[in-house]
């Protein structure tokens, strides 16, 4: 069953992470690092128009959800009890809302595991990355340990992700989260491949410099120039 | 890093991704925060089925056959105070050869009026062993006056074509609990006022607009005859004292002296709401034990109200019956009604009722009660009852034969219900 589903859905992703990973060396010669970089500037160009339609479709699910939030909170300051659990039924039902919802309307969520997972288990089974320098990196298999030890890749990641939260995010309260996200995703990848966390350096670059660019062009509401963390981070 | 990382790196990955929000993190942080959300949502879901599984399993143990329970029309009564609005309409519906089936949540004895003719009485349950039969009859139409249908657990029976909620007492929606018309086809209106706050609340919450009739109170008629069979007036002015019970009841917050000053000037009758005997004991001997008063404690407040010139009361529904019914003047302790999570929290504002009715169901600051004495005096003296009867007209429809009316809205909605079961 599982081999059937890996068939069906994830081998023909690998073809087309192989095809994107690979295609710079047509014209130029192998080169782990840029091809990363292009790798993930040309996913996430892919998935962009998908992203867009998630990104509108959030919005009205969060306006629901903030409504919801607001009710809910009224009944729980007045009522208590058998009251309060059937009066907070109504609301769900005034708002054609219930909280597994959360789960079943939450195919971008999974669209966005499904293609982190793809991708995590495409380049951590990327042999082409073995052994091969990009700048002062000098394996991209291992952890870069730039600064006499000291990993800089994750640290810049971070950097990016909570610069991306104190411009986008509004909101202390998100802004706070946002930012524990950024200090927790730090933890766990801090002794990741540097292909790894080059890859997701440079998809949180492509969403910041994309995003910087619509801001100015100003064709965009605030909500779809986010990058990945903080947009996700505001939509919740 | 080689093929043989993968299978333990992925293990790990999922494991985080099925355990943990913070597992998410490591997926993404952004897809984190997201399964943060899912989580949540699966952690409410849970507890909202567990929690409903109790009322779920009360009402499978309690539903019984709806083939036993198939009536045209179905009158619901919760409690015998509600009879003296349905008695009116069910003589009417008999007069227009319908034959209703009254469902009563109370045993009715030799002491309850007898039911006219052609009328079906079921006594069930009270609470919700008595919803959990009543949610699966099967009937054209259903008339109730509780509210919060599918709210509670009293729900929809998906036998019933059409409910409707008749009013038994003059309201504006903004007192009652949450949802409390939503879920109803129709609403038979006592007045204006209600028709409009139902509209308003119905585009708050966006939902579809229900038929609202325009009705009226159907046991004003009842009280009009006890009103004609009343005596004359005496000479000396009666000061009828009927507030409500529980924490804002007058006597809870001022106590029962200044009864006795006004006492002093007035002829006074004192009726203590029937809970307070139950809920407030000894608030309830202190009233009793007032002196140089009247203290009537009979079935209904007919007698006293027939025999007062004007009455003193707070939040009680009282003053509208006997303002509306005996057309003499009302001052109410004007204490701040809270409508803490009540369906005036979304309509916001004050009562309109209130500022209609001012002119006499006159409002007394609470800290004015030391010259209540005046004001009553002021209040007799400015009272005038054929304005009175100007503004009831306004505020309630068809003032004196509303069970006549109900009784025909009724009979049509039952009619179109039947036309459409045959046009299927």
């Amino acid at each position: 069953m599982l081999e059937a589903l890996d068939h069906l859905f994830v081998e023909p992703l690998m073809l087309i992470y192989s095809f994107v990973y690979h295609l710079p060396e047509r014209w130029m010669q192998p080169d782990a690092g840029l091809q990363l970089i292009f790798f993930s500037v040309v996913l996430n160009l892919m998935l962009m128009p998908l992203y867009r339609q998630m990104e509108q479709r959030s919005a009205a699910t969060r306006a629901v959800r903030q409504r919801v939030a607001s009710e809910v909170a009224r009944m729980k300051r007045h009522f208590r009890g058998r009251e309060r659990y059937f009066y907070i039924r109504a609301v769900y039902r005034n708002y054609r809302y219930h909280p597994i919802s959360e789960l079943l309307g939450s195919a971008d969520l999974l669209v966005q595991i499904l293609v982190f997972l793809t991708v995590f288990r495409y380049l951590s089974g990327l042999e082409a990355v073995v052994g091969q320098s990009f700048g002062p990196i000098p394996d991209l298999s291992r952890p870069d340990g730039l600064l006499g030890g000291v990993h800089l890749l994750p640290l810049l990641m971070t950097a990016i992700n909570a610069a991306s939260a104190y411009y986008y995010v509004e909101e202390r309260n998100k802004r706070l989260q946002a930012w524990a996200l950024a200090v927790l995703f730090l933890l766990l990848l801090y002794r990741s491949p540097a292909a790894l966390v080059l890859y997701w350096t440079a998809n949180n670059l492509f969403s910041l410099a994309r995003n910087l660019l619509r801001r100015r062009l100003g064709t965009l509401s605030m909500q779809s120039l986010m990058p990945t963390l903080a947009r996700l981070t505001a939509q919740r | 890093m080689t093929r043989r990382d993968l299978p333990g790196r992925a293990a790990i990955g999922v494991w985080l991704l099925l355990h943990a929000a913070s597992a998410a993190a490591y997926i993404d942080p952004g897809t984190g925060s997201a399964l943060f959300y899912v989580i949540s949502g699966i952690v409410v879901s849970v507890y909202f089925g567990v929690r409903g599984l109790y009322y779920r399993v009360v009402e499978a143990i309690f539903r019984v056959r709806y083939k036993d329970q198939r009536c045209e029309l179905a009158i619901h009564c919760e409690d015998p105070r509600y009879e003296i609005t349905f008695l009116p309409v069910l003589k009417s519906l008999v007069e227009r050869g319908i034959e209703p089936t009254f469902f009563t949540m109370y045993e009715r004895d030799g002491s309850f009026e007898p039911l006219p003719e052609k009328v079906t009485h079921r006594a069930i349950a009270p609470g919700m062993v008595g919803y959990a039969y009543l949610n699966h009859i099967e009937a054209d139409l259903l008339v109730t006056t509780t509210p919060q249908l599918d709210v509670m657990t009293f729900r929809r029976s998906a036998r019933v074509k059409h409910y409707a909620i008749l009013q038994h007492a003059l309201g504006e929606s903004r007192y009652v609990r949450p949802y409390a018309y939503d879920y109803f086809d129709s609403v038979l209106c006592c007045g204006a006022i209600l028709k409009t706050n139902i509209r308003r609340i119905e585009a708050i919450r966006g939902l579809p607009a229900k038929a609202l009739y325009e009705t009226g109170i159907p046991h004003y008629e009842e009280l009009l005859k006890s009103r004609g069979e009343a005596g004359a007036l005496s000479d000396k002015p009666v000061v009828l004292v009927a507030p409500s019970w529980g924490p804002f009841s007058m006597f809870e917050s001022f106590g029962v002296d200044f009864i006795a000053a006004i006492a002093r000037e007035y002829e006074v009758i004192v009726r203590p709401h029937p809970q307070m005997k139950v809920s407030q004991p000894e608030l309830y001997a202190k009233v009793l034990a007032t002196s140089g008063v009247t203290v009537d404690t009979q079935r209904t407040p007919a007698g006293a109200m027939s025999r007062a010139h004007v009455l003193l009361s707070d939040i009680s529904g009282i003053t509208h019956e006997f303002a509306f019914i005996y057309e003499r003047p009302v001052l109410i302790i004007d204490q701040q009604r809270i409508s803490g999570g009540l369906e005036g929290d979304l309509l916001g504002g004050d009562s309109e009722l209130k500022e209609l009715c001012r002119e006499f169901i006159v409002p007394v600051a609470p800290e004015e009660l030391p010259n209540i004495t005046a004001h009553i005096g002021r209040t007799l003296a400015n009272h005038s009852a054929s304005r009175l009867a100007e503004v009831r007209s306004e505020l309630i429809y068809n003032f004196g034969r509303a069970g006549e009316i109900a009784a025909t809205q009724l009979a049509d909605i039952l009619a179109r219900q039947r036309s459409a079961t045959g046009a299927a």
